[in-house]
């Protein structure tokens, strides 16, 4: 079948169609280095997340030019040094980019870019619920799908053969926010009350149940949890109701706009609880340290990434300078997975020694990168046997005069954590 | 027509076994679903004219229903996609009774807001997987029981016959008598009222087909996705879509939502690669200037726009419509019976605030009479019309109808009630349905009363087919049983005003000022139509202006002033009444 | 009894910053009872302006009111001119249709042109907090809740006490017998467009120091706003502005006592219970 397909393209090439991505079948190094590998990459481009998307999308662009031209001076980074996929034959990498908007058009532009571009793998969406319906695609295609960003923990819970999953979900981050309470409870902080401020949509509800459910079984009193619907006109009414309760930690779970509207709530209560440990997103954009100046600071939040992270790894520093040369700014921790998620994946077709399906999956599944070739926090990336990383995990930072400083775990802490966070008065 | 549309459905069935191109069968797939959403909210929306911002919510209860149902009880959704369709159906039910009340913008509002209620509880209900959504059992795949397949051709054959389904619904309701109560009630829901057309029976069966459809249209998405979550088939923008495609292809029209459907989502999935993938998403300016356009333009629609190029190049102008001469009966008998009444009111009372519209009016009509009201202008003449036949309620009094040996108190019900019970009436500004063809407009005048639910889906009977050429032919109009009733002149309106009311054979007719605003020719075939049909056995009560006409047609007059019934008399009595002179002529 | 009081204080403020949204949507609907369903995409373009007056004039919000201001009231003109004077008489249909194309259209052109980035500005004059019965206030709320009571006198005061805005009523309330005694009923829609946009100008204004904007901020207010004008009832300034702060306290102090995460819930229960028991609102029918 994928034989007779790629003939047929051959056919339309000989007919003067496509010069560029000539030769598939045709086999020897001499046409290996023309004929690019074609990943698909969806991701929402247009739409409320286009911004987020537009951010993935510099950072898989990057990491794509990263492993085409060699990069000596990236090394150790994965397939940085070599130019295209050595085992490969030096082939080179080429994304299409479709834009995954809403669960429909996920699952039809995944359906698209692997019947009709041709794609040997997808990467994507971003949104759980995106990534949920695009990867359905790839499943009933025998497709490898590569998810470096969604954190819903149902989507590795499937039983999928192809999927697969480089980040952290929120069952692991959320583990992350008790042990670091564990730890700060050791060094003699009271934590013992716990509130939720969530968004409605997919990514907060099932995050503010995980958060829930854990809470519990560590011991935790929920006292108070809010959910809105995003935007909100104002969360008056949940800010009040939450210092009512008066949490040791408010738990938030929201999105720029949400993240933005919460501090300045907040500060006009002239209240901050004792800390603010958010579920990234709203909480970890450069906009919002732009739009909430110094209000901002004293956040925590789960990263799976952070700049800090330079101070006890080089390879963080110099990846994001090339990033930053490019880009003029700097990566965040949302797009650092991405990076890694493309990097993960090109690995694996790298390993299996070519584009077949099988040989991918056969890549994917004997993945095993050292964490020091990552620029993320981890021991590594190997799949347990749902298709996620067992090695994925995150840091705790906290945003400390405009930037975001590892504070936990303490070994890769940059800084120590200010909790309880100062009031508005004493900043 | 119908053998055109059997072989497209057969090319499109086959269409799968041509083309295997898995992105084009999505495409098509989700062209039959929204279709049948859009066809759905053009039963309501597009016939009916209530506009609906809340569809998604039954687009959600099929979705929602079918896949539970599967999940927690192992019920079939070839099953569940009909449970679906009846909960969605009552819910439709519940929620149309009291927003059927609601007339121009407020029913659109209302549902607006009731759907983001139903989304809210969706968001927040545990059971139904609140945001997080619920998956569908992909163990099951490839099993036909719980339709649910890896391949495109059997969601497409599926998706296809229901929109087939939807498609056929639709056109039956064109083409029958619901289809005509529907649109007659979407241009004058009173005058259909005073024709006797129960329109909320008849929008409650619109709503109900509608939000059945999309139910069905909800579970078949469901198991396409296999993925649901309140953000998906409950959100806004999936209600504004289906009202969309509706209004963009041409609502009202069989072909219309279909056409939408096609080019909205099709472009979507073509253009939106293009337009869309920039990531700055012009296709949605295009479609806001499209829909503006065509607002402006072209209310119909691009089934409108079609029809336009089409006319253009086929034919030059319309011609002109005409009335044909009509024989004057002459003064036949009169058929008065002085012994029984017909109409008997007593001691009624109308206010508005703090003023007395009315201040105690007892008038009698018996059988066989022509009664004339007169008065100046603000005597409440058009008030107690509206009494009599049910538009305003009265304050107090009596309103009494002696039919056929009992009895029927009047005072306090609806319009179309009184209508059926053998009253009609025509309004002082006419109200024709301008929007209609001549011979609909008689259509609409029908029979109701009695009239079993079903019925509506078959055309109107011959023997009213046959009553209707007649009194075309009587008031001239049976050359043009085709034009448009808006594109009549005044007086013609008139004749075909006065011809619909006579359409049921009704007992008793009310003419609100009938010869005013018309040629002097035009006066005369009113007056030996109202002559003809007094002598046929019709009871009139009439309101006039015209003294004249009055005197000549009438067999008794009263002379309301302020509110009261000033004198009552022969027409001579009155015109010689000294009171009356000077109220009427200020001498 | 501290909770309920901070709801009340700030479902207060919230709710005058909805009846400053709703004022335009208000006066159209009164004026010509056409619904314009893009009402508050015009908000988020003056919030965009009023960004854009920051960025490169380095105006503040107050003192880039008056060209924001303008700039609506031209704007308002022109959508009458270009789309609305086209569907004045047709079925109703056809005019949510037209404000509905028109949403879309004002919408995704932003979309088009600023892309989908939040973006909001920092004020320092307010950014501060106030007190009101002992409840801190944000001090850009209190600003816009003042600037709600403002417009509303202003209007208020045009209509009742000028001779344009007298000649606007008449053409409101009788076009035909307004035609007839010389006003020239379309420049005076023309004109109650103007000022229609010119306060949902007025409401971006005052609502980007401390909501973001970006191309679909209108969402958050676009169905409370058509809640608060039905809520309070037609024909007068009074209704949106009584409807906005009904639903303001509906929803802080039913949002802060029950539950906020059903507060759009309560108020969208009570908007349809209004609509069904007293379709003329509050207002219509105490006037009656």
């Amino acid at each position: 079948m994928q034989r007779h397909r790629v003939t047929r393209r051959g056919f339309l090439k000989l007919s003067g169609v496509a010069a560029l991505a000539a030769g598939g079948w045709r086999a020897g190094p001499a046409s290996a280095q023309a004929e690019e590998i074609k990943i698909g990459a969806l991701y929402p481009l247009t739409g409320s997340l286009a911004r987020v998307g537009a951010n993935m999308k510099k950072a898989v662009d990057l990491a794509v030019e990263i492993i085409n031209a060699p990069h000596p001076e990236l090394a150790p980074l994965t397939l940085a040094a070599s130019s295209g996929l050595p085992r490969l034959g030096g082939r080179r990498i080429r994304l299409v980019w479709a834009d995954a908007k809403d669960p429909a058009t996920a699952r039809a532009e995944a359906e698209r870019l692997i019947d009709e571009e041709k794609v040997v793998a997808l990467m994507g969406c971003y949104a759980s619920a995106f990534t949920a319906t695009a990867s359905l695609a790839a499943e009933t295609r025998g497709v490898p799908f590569v998810n470096p960003e969604s954190s819903s923990p149902t989507l590795t819970k499937r039983d999928f053969k192809w999927f697969f999953r480089t980040g952290p979900h929120d069952g692991i981050f959320t583990a992350m926010f008790y042990k670091m309470f564990a730890d700060l409870k050791t060094q003699g902080r009271r934590i013992g009350k716990i509130a939720i401020l969530s968004e409605n949509t997919e990514f907060g509800a099932s995050a503010t149940r995980v958060e829930e459910e854990m809470g519990k079984s560590e011991g935790y009193q929920l006292v108070a949890r809010e959910m809105y619907t995003s935007p909100p006109a104002s969360l008056d009414a949940e800010l009040t109701r939450i210092r009512a309760s008066a949490p040791d930690a408010l738990i938030a779970n929201g999105y720029l706009i949400d993240a933005v509207t919460t501090i300045r709530t907040l500060k006009t209560m002239g209240y901050f609880p004792p800390a603010l440990v958010a579920q990234d997103s709203g909480y970890v954009l450069p906009d919002y340290v732009k739009d909430t100046g110094k209000d901002g600071d004293y956040i925590i939040s789960r990263a799976s990434w952070a700049l800090g992270l330079g101070v006890r790894k080089p390879l963080v520093r110099k990846v994001n300078d090339v990033y930053r040369s490019r880009y003029n700014e700097d990566m965040d921790e949302t797009n650092a997975r991405s990076f890694t998620g493309l990097l993960a994946l090109a690995d694996a077709i790298n390993r299996g020694g070519g584009t077949g399906p099988t040989l991918i999956l056969q890549g994917l599944l004997t993945t095993n990168i050292p964490g020091g070739e990552t620029i993320m926090p981890w021991q590594g990336i190997k799949f347990d046997k749902d298709g996620q990383n067992m090695y994925a995990i995150g840091v705790m930072v906290q945003l400390l005069g405009g930037q975001y400083k590892v504070v936990w775990p303490f070994d890769l802490a940059e800084t120590a954590v200010v909790w309880p966070a100062p009031a508005w008065a004493n900043r | 027509m119908t053998v055109l549309a059997g072989a497209l459905w057969a090319g499109l069935a086959v269409l799968p076994a041509v083309v295997h191109n898995a992105y084009f069968l999505n495409g098509m797939i989700l062209v039959f679903i929204y279709g049948t959403a859009a066809q759905a909210w053009n039963l309501l929306g597009g016939y009916c004219g209530q506009l609906s911002f809340g569809h998604a919510v039954f687009f959600g209860v099929g979705a929602y229903t079918s896949t539970l149902l599967l999940i927690h009880a192992g019920v079939t959704p070839w099953s569940g996609m009909w449970a679906g369709a009846a909960l969605a159906a009552l819910l439709s039910l519940i929620v149309g009774y009291p927003t059927f009340r609601l007339r121009r913008h407020y029913f659109a509002l209302a549902t607006l807001a009731l759907a983001e209620m139903v989304r809210i509880l969706f968001l927040n209900w545990p059971f139904v997987g609140a945001a997080v959504g619920v998956y569908l059992p992909l163990s099951l795949m490839n099993r036909p029981w719980a339709f649910m397949w890896n391949t495109k051709p059997p969601y497409y054959e599926a998706a296809l016959a229901l929109f087939g389904l939807a498609c056929a619904l639709v056109a039956v309701t064109d083409r029958t008598r619901l289809g005509l109560y529907l649109r007659a009630i979407d241009q004058d829901e009173d005058a259909a009222a005073a024709l006797g057309i129960p329109a909320r029976k008849y929008k409650l069966l619109a709503m109900g087909l509608s939000a059945a459809l999309t139910a069905l249209a909800g579970s078949v998405f469901a198991q396409y996705i296999l993925y649901i979550d309140p953000s998906t088939v409950l959100d806004p923008s999936r209600s504004v879509l289906f009202a969309v495609m509706a209004l963009l292809g041409g609502r009202g029209t069989v072909i219309g939502p279909a056409l939408g459907a096609g080019f909205l989502t099709l472009l979507s999935q073509y253009a939106g690669g293009t337009l869309g993938g920039l990531g700055r998403g012009y296709d949605y300016v295009l479609y806001g200037l499209a829909i503006m356009l065509v607002a402006v333009y072209e209310p119909r629609g691009l089934v409108g726009v079609l029809a336009l190029l089409g006319r253009a190049m086929r034919r030059g102008p319309r011609r002109p419509v005409t009335t044909a001469p009509v024989p004057s009966p002459g003064a036949g008998p009169r058929g008065a019976d002085p012994r029984t009444s017909l109409l008997d009111v007593e001691a009624l009372v109308k206010r508005f605030g703090g003023v007395e519209a009315l201040r105690g009016v007892t008038l009698s009509v018996r059988r066989g009479e022509i009664v004339g009201v007169l008065g100046p202008n603000g005597a409440g003449k058009s008030t107690l019309f509206d009494c009599i036949t049910g538009f305003t309620v009265p304050s107090g009094g009596t309103i009494v109808l002696r039919a056929g040996g009992s009895d029927r108190v009047l005072a306090g019900r609806a319009p179309a009630w009184i209508a059926q019970q053998g009253l009609a009436r025509t309004f002082q500004l006419i109200r024709v349905f301008p929007g209609l063809t001549v011979l609909e407009n008689m259509l609409a005048g029908q029979e109701h009363r009695g009239e079993p639910l079903f019925h509506v889906f078959r055309s109107s009977p011959r023997e009213v087919r046959e009553r209707v050429e007649d009194l075309l032919r009587l008031v001239g109009l049976e050359g043009s049983p085709d034009a448009l009733a808006g594109e009549l002149s005044y007086g013609q309106q008139k004749l075909l005003a006065l011809a619909m009311t006579l359409v049921r054979g009704p007992r008793l007719v009310l003419l609100d000022e009938p010869v005013a605003g018309v040629t002097p020719a035009v006066i005369e075939r009113l007056k030996n139509h109202i002559r003809a049909q007094n002598a046929a056995g019709v009871t009139f009560l009439i309101i006039e202006h015209n003294i004249d006409v009055l005197t000549e047609l009438a067999d008794r007059l009263y002379f309301l002033a302020d509110g009261r019934v000033v004198t009552e008399g022969p027409p001579e009595a009155i015109q010689r009444s000294e009171e009356v002179l000077s109220l009427y002529y200020g001498r | 009894m501290d909770l309920f009081l901070a709801a009340s204080v700030n479902g207060l403020i919230m709710g005058l910053v909805y009846a400053l949204v709703s004022l335009g949507l208000g006066l159209i609907w009164g004026v010509m009872d056409v619904v314009n369903f893009a009402h508050a995409e015009y908000m988020m373009l003056a919030m965009y302006a009023t960004f854009f007056a920051g960025g490169w004039l380095h105006l503040d919000p107050f003192g880039a009111l008056p060209l924001v201001a303008l700039l609506g009231f031209a704007a308002g003109v022109g959508t009458y001119v270009v789309l609305i004077r086209r569907i004045v008489g047709a079925s109703m249909v056809t005019q949510i249709f037209a404000t509905f194309g028109l949403l879309f259209f004002l919408r995704y052109l932003a979309f088009a042109v600023f892309g989908p980035d939040f973006r909001g500005i920092t004020w320092p004059l307010a950014g501060g907090s106030i007190e009101i019965a002992g409840v801190p206030v944000s001090t850009a709320k209190a600003l816009a809740a003042s600037a709600a009571l403002v417009t509303y006198a202003g209007l208020h005061m045009f209509l009742q006490y000028t001779k344009t805005g007298k000649a606007l009523q008449a053409a409101a309330q009788n076009p035909v017998a307004a035609l007839a005694l010389g006003i020239e009923v379309d420049r005076m829609y023309a004109l109650a467009w103007g000022l229609s946009i010119a306060t949902a100008a007025v409401a971006g204004n005052f609502l980007l120091p401390f909501y973001q904007v970006s191309p679909t901020v209108a969402d958050a207010f676009l169905l409370i706003t058509f809640a608060s004008v039905v809520l309070g009832g037609f024909g007068s300034l009074l209704g949106p502005l009584v409807g906005g702060v009904a639903i303001g306290l509906i929803e802080g102090i039913a949002g802060t006592l029950i539950s906020p995460t059903f507060k759009l819930f309560f108020v969208f229960a009570v908007f349809l219970l209004v609509l069904f028991l007293r379709p003329a609102g509050l207002l219509g029918a105490a006037q009656r």
